[in-house]
């Protein structure tokens, strides 16, 4: 998704929960997702999920070159109340996404 | 409803209804029991066939409306507490094609509502149970209990790979009717936000037959306190103490009564002293005191109008006669030893009276002083009624009190972090006041 000024966002569902994250600049107190452990808290974010997500299927215009089947690890860290903070290792680095779970029903139509 | 696919058991090519939308990962076959994985080309990973099945009143595939939303029972997990003997309890996840997942927790007839919560403190596990309370929700939680669990029986579609034996820790904190559960699988920490139900709503929503339904047994920390008809009792009973009360310290101010006669009695002579009650209204006090213990025992008193006894008290009975000089009334007496006793009575007529004392042992020294008031009332008849008002004030707290022993006995939280209830430190503040006034008002 675009906002303001070509902003990227994206807009995840899991388990029936929206959440909105952005691209973020923040220096983190690991370098290594896998280092990380369940439950334990780095710095102010503490560690709530740690996975391998894979490509099943894509549709539109992306930021990035994708492709079916590639893979990447992940680790959800929250900062407290519904804040989310997603970051992404792949071979390339790691890439830091942030912000908040929403009630899907709070959505409002703007335009259309 | 949800829609619904089919697939065929890879193990005895049964056909098997899937209805759990896009992130269910498992099913399990209803009559081979085989465990197939759905995203990893029905694969079968283990089979429940020799596993009881738990002892609920739900199936999978019933449909039920809980908090307005319809959903559908597709999975059933039962849990046992590893420390505990026979702790089982029983989750059916639900699944709404709008609102997505739910759980149903089914454990010794008590129901519970539960959904995902992303709103919960940045806390490490040992955090959690080291604090004493948590907001999540804008509401506050107390920590009640840390336990681990292990996976024993499985049936129809779930959101992740589960097997036999897989291992949660767990974390309760509860604001009855509601609470959180933290659940850590190794692979993730889980908050989900629980509401008790009422279970006779919940069986009825899924058409569970009045024969099947259980009655809930034991303690659950979730339900909440309810006992409406004693709270209103006791809210009522708050405001009849705070008008006795009133009546008592009204009764004190202004009918303390007008002094008629003070006088003194010894043990050398008797005497007979006059008196005019002016009005008959409220009641004559006859105040006798002495200085020592036991002289009062000493003396018989006797309230005469034209030679005609009214009244007559010593230490063993009190007497009221009426105009034919017939025993009207037989009242009991002062306590032996006694330093103090007030008399009252009610005068038919108001007019001229006599007072007569007279020692019984005109050789014991002793001596009392005497005052008599008209107009007098008394506020004792209000004690009793203060009394039985102070139970039924009581037995709502009692319950209450009760009710959170249990609490204490059922979580693991220390002791000495239970702190008194604000409401009660407020009302034991109001009942020592009302009952100091009570006691000591008149």
């Amino acid at each position: 998704m675009t906002g303001d000024k070509n902003r990227e966002f994206w807009l995840s569902i899991d388990e029936g929960d929206f959440v909105l994250e952005t691209k973020a600049k923040i220096s983190l107190p690991f370098d290594n997702i896998d280092k990380l452990h369940i439950g334990k808290k780095y710095d102010k974010f503490i560690v709530t999920e740690i996975g391998e997500g894979e490509c099943v299927g894509f549709e539109g215009e992306l930021p990035e070159e994708i492709a079916i089947g590639k893979k990447h690890r992940y680790a959800h860290l929250s900062e407290g109340g519904t804040t989310l903070m997603t970051v992404e290792s792949s071979p390339l680095g790691i890439t830091i996404f942030k912000g908040d779970w929403i009630d899907p029903f709070t959505i409002k139509r703007v335009h259309g | 409803m949800s829609k619904k696919y089919s697939i065929t058991c890879p193990n005895c090519a049964s056909p098997l209804t899937l209805l759990g939308g896009g992130r269910v990962s498992i099913t399990t076959c209803s009559y081979c029991k085989s465990v197939i994985d759905l995203e990893d080309n029905y694969k079968i990973l283990s089979n429940f066939k020799n596993t009881p099945r738990p002892d609920t009143p739900f199936e999978i595939g019933m449909i039920g409306e809980i908090k307005g939303i319809e959903y559908t029972i597709i999975g059933i997990v039962q849990y046992e507490i590893t420390t505990e003997f026979d702790a089982l309890w029983t989750d059916f996840l639900l699944f709404s094609p709008l609102y997505g997942y739910a759980y149903l927790t089914y454990e010794k007839g008590h129901l519970i509502f539960s959904r995902r919560t992303r709103d919960f403190p940045a806390l490490e596990w040992n955090e959690i149970k080291q604090r004493r309370s948590m907001i999540s929700n804008s509401r506050s939680f107390s920590y009640h209990g840390a336990y681990n669990a292990t996976l024993q029986y499985i049936e129809g579609e779930l959101t992740w790979i589960a097997k036999k034996g897989d291992k949660t820790s767990f974390i309760d904190l509860i604001a009855p009717p509601y609470g959180i559960s933290v659940e850590n699988n190794r692979n993730e920490i889980e908050y989900y936000l629980c509401e008790y139900m009422s279970s006779e709503e919940i069986y009825s929503s899924f058409g569970i037959p009045k024969d099947n339904r259980r009655e809930e047994d034991e303690f659950n920390p979730l339900k909440p306190f309810h006992k409406p008809i004693l709270k209103t009792l006791s809210r009522v009973a708050m405001v009849m103490l705070l008008l006795i009360a009133s009546i008592i310290i009204g009764l004190s101010s202004y009918q303390t009564g007008k002094k008629l006669l003070s006088t003194q009695a010894s043990n050398r002579q008797t005497i007979n002293q006059p008196f005019t009650v002016t009005s008959n209204r409220y009641l004559l006090a006859i105040e006798i005191a002495s200085s020592s213990r036991g002289d009062i025992d000493n003396f018989n008193i006797k309230i005469e109008q034209n030679k005609k006894n009214i009244f007559t008290l010593d230490k063993y009975n009190g007497f009221i006669f009426n105009h034919e000089q017939i025993v009207e009334k037989k009242l009991s007496s002062w306590k032996n030893n006694a330093k103090k006793a007030i008399a009252y009575i009610k005068l038919k007529r108001e007019g001229e009276y006599n007072i007569i004392v007279t020692p019984v042992d005109k050789m014991k020294n002793s001596s009392i002083s005497i005052v008599i008031k008209e107009q007098s009332a008394r506020g004792f008849y209000f004690i009793y009624l203060a009394i039985i008002t102070i139970i039924l004030f009581l037995i709502y707290y009692l319950y209450k009190l009760k009710y959170r022993q249990q609490l204490k006995k059922d979580s693991d939280q220390e002791e000495s972090s239970f702190e008194l209830d604000s409401d009660y430190f407020g009302y034991a503040i109001f009942f020592i006041v009302i009952l100091f006034i009570i006691l000591f008002g008149d």
